[in-house]
């Protein structure tokens, strides 16, 4: 399957099961975005990104998944400015189907689950968050129970090698290994359809703490919100450093008409509040636009406030 | 560089814009052929339900009624009572909720003015909204003011102690308002008046947007609300200005405290520990405390007809409030100004998080109640009215006597004076984290009863236990459970042997007659929002409750099985992260649910089971908590290790109930004992006064309905006679066929056992003072009722051609094809007599488009006239209008291109004769698309 990834079928009836044995998914996207600060034209800049995913299904309950990401950022004013970001998201084996089966380990290389994540906003907007909020030791595993009617449970451990600064020798060395685990509990509001409240917690060996709190809504059109709080605190050489905070809320539109509607709002503390309008619409198959303002004041005592504009084009498969 | 930049975005912006003017041509085209629907061409609903009728009729002759708390309630915080938050207001516990918070605190003014640090006066508005099983809610304004006097006189090892003297009067206005008689209210008032009540338009437009908790009812009208302490009906004239059912209540208060706060005995670490996790603050005030209250209620209970009630209180008692919380402010500097050197910053919403929130008072009460009933067309009713609403009640009494000695025609009923010395224990508690709050209400009460009624003297002994646990969330509001059990004995006073000559030393001896004492046991439910699985949940609850197989009530599937089916096709590719991001498919919405039990046992059921042997009241307790009987049931059981360890599970799961937890399953065990015990001491004592407070002991439980259920296995379940009265609203986007199965439970009633008794002359006195309590106003008047509504799709008649200049080519929402058929609907009103046009309430949302929101299209009170050809018979009236077109009274921009798109809609209607008494709300929901009516999947 390419693009789309669903079945015609339900999984669970007569056809929906002959229909499924080994399969695969891919999807992809490329794109390139513009964007211009109005109190600082000097920052202009432009980002090429993409993201590729595969999903292959063994069985229907053995199933392995690979995202990888890349976005390279250039600064249209001062030429040699240049980041480049590129990872592997996640590289993950599921062993259980979350449309059927209630008890589910995922492992591989992976974030451990910890609140919602999810952001639709221009990658220039996305490259400014910060990804402490959900970022964990890279190798490990979780276990979800998921009673497939109104609640799920996911609670995982996650280790890896981290980089330190030998205080002798003043080179990087990898010995330490980092050993996280997060709880993520998820639960749907019948009330309103679609409506799901997620709760985390988060703990590292190094004294790193986080918890979340979330709420998701999709109607039934497909129009999507996600309201999410985080909180990060690090205790650092027994001490209590200033604690890191996100409120965040977006909301996605469903594609009516050929386009949709992004928007989101995030309040760091002590960083900044900051809001983004973006409007995408298919201009041909598989190639869309997207327009987008955005508006930043800075909250870390230098009072910075901008207004961007960004405008660009992405494919996807 | 940058310049050049600039260009790009411009030209840009201006390419994508037309892209999105062709992609709109386009979008319009496919559009047609979306959605392979099955077609309906008409969307019926019925509501009709022969079973309803006998609904009102039923509760007036029986004395097992339900009876909501009285007026004196409705503001009722112990903490308040003992004027604890005096001293402790860091933390306001009036903004409970964030809805609260946001919007509804701006009805809510408290004002203190500062004479020095100990003496203020304090200003108070106040607005609160019930709702009654009926969909009517109930306003409750209320103004209070007076000084305070607060000081700390000493303050030892860290624990201030606390003296206040505070007094206070209050005025309250009490009424009904629904969502069609704010509408007519509206359409009638001048437009200034109209931009006042409705916030210059902002809270309409809140109402569109927000989750179906926030009710515009709130905020509407705020200057009722301010000028409540001058509508005190003390004239005739002014009486006559009270709206029919409406309420007007006016007190005099005042009360004395002395308050240590407990909360320095908190060890520092714990205070650090508290202040590290967000500032979390603690206090424990404690008061003994006194309190009085005289209080007048005047209700307007017809066209001439006046209540007038009055009500002395007298409190004395000791209360403890401990919590632990904080009020954060979110959005805290989100918007700021800065003008000439000056800065303003927004404070933010403040947001109370209170983790551990618990009120407990024990008090001694004596209450005195007086209720007369006066018809104003009589001078003489007038005079003694005007004399009683200013609290002289002389002259109605002998308007009363002449009447019943002298024949008279006075218009003065003197209904009954009842005199109560009450031991009560009242709890509160629940956790309250801005978006969901739980509470429980525990009132537990025993009382000496003398009553006065117009064939004399005579006195009750009752023992009662309330208890009121309501939820609120911030996207759909509340639901509440309440269940009352009340022993009343029949007694009469005799002076005891010993005494000599003191007529203030007696007590009490069981009036002779078949039934000196009856247990009465009723449990009510009401919830705004209930889906499938509540509903199976609920019919559980009834039939635990009652005993009662509640055969015959439909049973739904929990879930709609091709949005099941569709899920997992959805769910079955996606990603591990990205899972989290989509939900189960919920249970189907039905709509609202209300549901009305009554036990009532005779002495001689009581006598059986407390006679029941104790190896069966063990086995009875066990079966209610779900336990294993074997378990239980012999005493060589009860004295094994398994048995004793269960102190354990009860022992460790108390503290949970700090927070409003409680396992029936887990406390089963000191339940059990404790009431057995009382069972048994009811069996040995005889006087009524011990079996008065053996009856407190049974009744002192935080599971109540276990308790009933496990007396009632010990009864005979043919000779004690039970009831269930069901009330149902479909409501939401189920199928047609869903909602017509639950409406049809709707007044259903399922009955166990003998008849109930009739109302004896206490149930008499109640009834008549119920009548001054929430849910009793209007309740009993015959409404109108919509019993069919039929949906068509009509093409505008030929003949009328005056709408050809609406034709707009020009303008998307304007513009329609004479051709293209209108939906046109046909409804049916019952007890509705008339010949001139009805008011219509009509109020149409999106439908399914925005969920957590709501976006309300239009709303409206329109009057439509009688279909004479249809409405032969005198008790209904059939009516008719075009829902959508040029020929709908309802048509405007919004609407109309909602229509145009075909989008999904849902209608909600109630009717009235004259604008004040209105129908139940229908609700339904339909699309049209392409001149073709769909039902909303």
């Amino acid at each position: 399957m390419l693009g789309s990834c669903e079945p015609t079928e339900d999984p669970l009836s007569a056809k929906g099961q002959q229909e499924l044995g080994a399969a695969a998914c891919l999807r992809g996207a490329v794109g390139a975005e513009s964007t211009a600060f109005v109190e600082a034209p000097g920052d202009a800049n432009w980002i090429s990104y993409g993201s590729a995913y595969g999903g292959a299904f063994v069985r229907s309950w053995l199933s392995m998944h690979v995202l990888g990401r890349w976005r390279d950022i250039r600064s249209l004013s001062r030429k040699l400015e240049y980041s480049r970001s590129h990872f592997t998201d996640f590289a993950v084996l599921q062993i259980g189907n979350p449309a059927i089966d209630r008890y589910r380990v995922t492992a591989g290389r992976m974030r451990l689950p910890f609140g919602i994540d999810t952001s639709q906003a221009p990658q220039f907007y996305q490259d400014k968050e910060n990804r402490g909020f959900w970022r964990s030791p890279t190798d490990g595993g979780y276990l979800t129970f998921d009673d497939l009617r109104r609640l799920r449970f996911d609670a995982g451990l996650a280790v890896s090698k981290i980089s330190r600064l030998d205080p002798k020798s003043r080179q990087p060395h990898t010995d330490a290994a980092e050993k996280a685990i997060s709880v993520r509990a998820a639960l749907d509001v019948s009330a309103l359809e679609g409506t799901r409240i997620v709760a985390s917690v988060y703990g590292a060996e190094m004294g790193e703490r986080r918890y979340g709190l979330g709420l998701i809504n999709t109607n039934q059109k497909g129009d999507y919100t996600a309201f999410e709080f985080a909180r990060r605190q690090i205790f650092s050489s027994g001490r209590l450093r200033p604690f890191e905070q996100l409120l965040r809320l977006a909301y996605t539109s469903a594609w009516q008409r050929n386009a949709r509607w992004v928007m989101q709002f995030d309040d760091e503390r002590l960083r900044f509040r900051r809001i983004v309008f973006d409007y995408e619409r298919v201009i041909l198959p598989h190639l869309n636009s997207k327009l987008a303002i955005s508006y930043l004041r800075a909250t870390d005592g230098s009072r910075v406030s901008r207004w961007a504009f960004t405008c660009g084009v992405e494919t996807t498969l | 560089m940058s310049q050049s930049l600039y260009h790009f975005h411009i030209i840009y912006f201006a390419f994508v814009f037309i892209f999105s003017k062709i992609g709109r041509i386009d979008t319009a085209l496919a559009s047609s052929s979306e959605k392979s629907l099955a077609a309906e061409s008409v969307v019926r609903i019925d509501f009709s339900n022969p079973e309803e009728e006998g609904l009102a009729k039923e509760k007036d002759g029986e004395g097992e009624g339900f009876y909501a708390p009285p007026i004196e309630f409705l503001f009722r915080n112990p903490a308040i009572q003992a004027n604890l938050s005096a001293g402790v207001d860091a933390i306001n516990s009036s903004v409970d909720t964030l809805m609260d918070s946001i919007f509804y605190s701006i009805m809510n003014n408290d004002t203190n003015f500062h004479y020095n640090d100990f003496i203020w006066y304090n200003l108070n508005f106040r607005r609160r909204l019930f709702s009654t099983p009926s969909g009517y809610y109930v306003v409750v304004d209320r103004f209070q003011t007076g000084p305070v006097y607060n000081r700390v006189i000493w303050d030892y090892q860290n624990i201030p102690l606390t003296f206040g003297v505070n007094s206070a009067v209050e005025a309250m206005q009490i009424y009904i308002r629904t969502d069609g008689m704010r509408i007519a209210q509206d359409q009638e008032l001048s437009t200034p008046r109209r931009l006042l009540n409705n916030w210059l338009g902002l809270v309409p437009a809140l109402a569109g947007i927000l989750p179906p908790s926030f009710n515009q009812n709130q905020l509407y009208d705020p200057l009722t609300e301010i000028e409540t302490p001058f509508v005190i009906p003390l004239s005739v004239d002014k009486f006559y200005s009270m709206p029919i059912g409406s309420i007007r209540s006016y007190a005099l208060n005042g009360g004395i405290r002395l308050s240590p706060d407990l909360g320095g005995l908190v060890d520092p670490v714990t205070l650090d520990l508290l202040a590290r996790i967000g500032g979390i603050q603690e206090r424990i005030p404690y008061a003994i405390f006194k309190r009085g209250e005289h209080r007048i209620n005047v209700l307007r209970h017809g066209d001439h007809t006046a209540w007038v009630g009055v009500s002395d209180l007298n409190r004395m008692g000791q209360a403890i409030q401990p919590f632990i919380g904080q009020r954060y402010f979110i959005l805290h500097g989100a918007l700021a100004a800065e003008a000439w050197n000056h800065m303003w910053m927004w404070s933010g919403v403040p947001l109370n998080v209170l983790p551990l929130n618990i009120d407990l008072e024990q008090s001694l009460v004596k209450t005195f109640d007086q209720v007369y009933e006066y018809d104003l067309r009589n001078p003489a009713a007038q005079a003694a009215y005007e004399a009683a609403v200013t609290g002289d009640f002389l002259p109605s009494r002998q308007r009363f006597l002449d009447a019943k000695e002298k024949g008279l025609d006075t218009g003065v009923i003197f209904h009954f004076s009842r005199t109560q010395d009450r031991y009560e224990t009242v709890g509160t508690n629940g956790p309250n984290v801005a978006v969901f709050k739980t509470q429980r209400e525990r009132v537990l009460n025993s009382s000496e009863i003398e009553i006065t009624d117009s064939d004399g003297k005579f006195h009750m002994l009752e023992s009662a236990l309330n208890v009121n646990d309501k939820k609120w969330n911030i996207l759909v509001g509340d639901d509440e459970t309440r269940s009352q059990q009340v022993v009343t004995m029949k007694v009469r006073r005799v002076i005891n042997k010993d005494a000599k000559n003191q007529t203030d030393d007696f007590t009490y001896a069981f009036e002779p007659g078949p039934d000196p004492y009856r247990l009465t046991m009723t449990l009510s439910i009401q919830d705004k929002y209930v889906d499938t699985d509540n509903y199976n949940d609920y019919l559980e609850v009834l039939r635990y409750v009652t005993a009662l197989p509640l055969a015959g009530l439909p049973h739904f599937s929990r879930l709609d099985a091709g949005r099941e089916a569709a899920w997992r096709r959805r769910s079955y590719f996606v990603a591990p992260a990205n899972q989290i991001n989509i939900g189960h498919v919920p249970p189907t919405y039905l709509g609202r649910f209300g549901a009305e039990i009554a036990i009532s046992l005779p002495a001689s059921q009581i006598d059986r089971i407390t006679s029941a042997s104790d190896d069966a009241k063990w086995e009875s307790f066990a079966s209610a908590f779900e336990i294993n009987a074997s378990e239980w049931s012999s005493a060589a059981a009860r004295r094994t290790f398994k048995f004793q360890s269960q102190w354990y599970k009860a022992f460790f799961a108390y503290p949970l109930r700090l927070i409003n937890l409680r396992f029936a399953e887990l406390d089963a065990v000191v339940e059990a004992t404790n009431a057995i015990a009382a069972l048994n001491h009811l069996r040995a004592v005889k006087e009524p006064l011990a079996k008065l407070e053996q009856f407190r002991s049974l009744f002192d439980t935080d599971h109540p309905l276990q308790i009933g259920r496990a007396i009632l296995n010990l009864a005979e379940l043919t000779k004690v006679p039970r009831k269930v009265t069901l009330s149902a609203q479909p409501q939401g986007n189920a199928s047609a066929a869903i909602k017509a199965t639950y409406g049809m439970i709707n007044g259903k009633t399922y009955r166990g056992g003998p008849a109930f008794p009739g109302l004896d002359r206490y149930a008499k006195a109640r009834a008549a003072l119920a009548k001054f309590y929430l849910n009793q106003p209007r309740e009993s008047v015959d409404r109108p009722r919509i019993q069919k509504i039929q949906v068509t799709s009509r093409k505008i008649p030929d003949s009328l051609r005056t709408i050809d200049h609406l034709s707009d080519a020009g303008s998307p929402t304007k513009s329609f094809d004479r051709k293209s058929k209108q939906a046109f609907i046909t409804f049916r009103v019952d007890r509705l007599s008339i010949d001139s046009p009805i008011k219509v309430f009509v109020r149409i949302d999106e439908a399914g488009k925005l969920q957590l929101g709501k976006l309300t299209l239009v709303e409206k009170v329109i009057e439509v006239s009688p279909i004479e050809s249809l409405s032969i018979n005198r008790d209904f009236n059939s009516f008719e209008f075009y829902l959508t077109g040029p020929l709908s009274p309802l048509s405007n921009d919004k609407f109309d291109e909602a229509v145009n798109d075909g989008d999904d809609l849902s209608v909600t209607m109630a009717v009235s004769k004259d604008g004040a008494i209105w129908s139940d709300e229908r609700t339904f929901s339909f699309a049209l698309k392409g001149g073709r009516l769909y039902p909303v999947q």
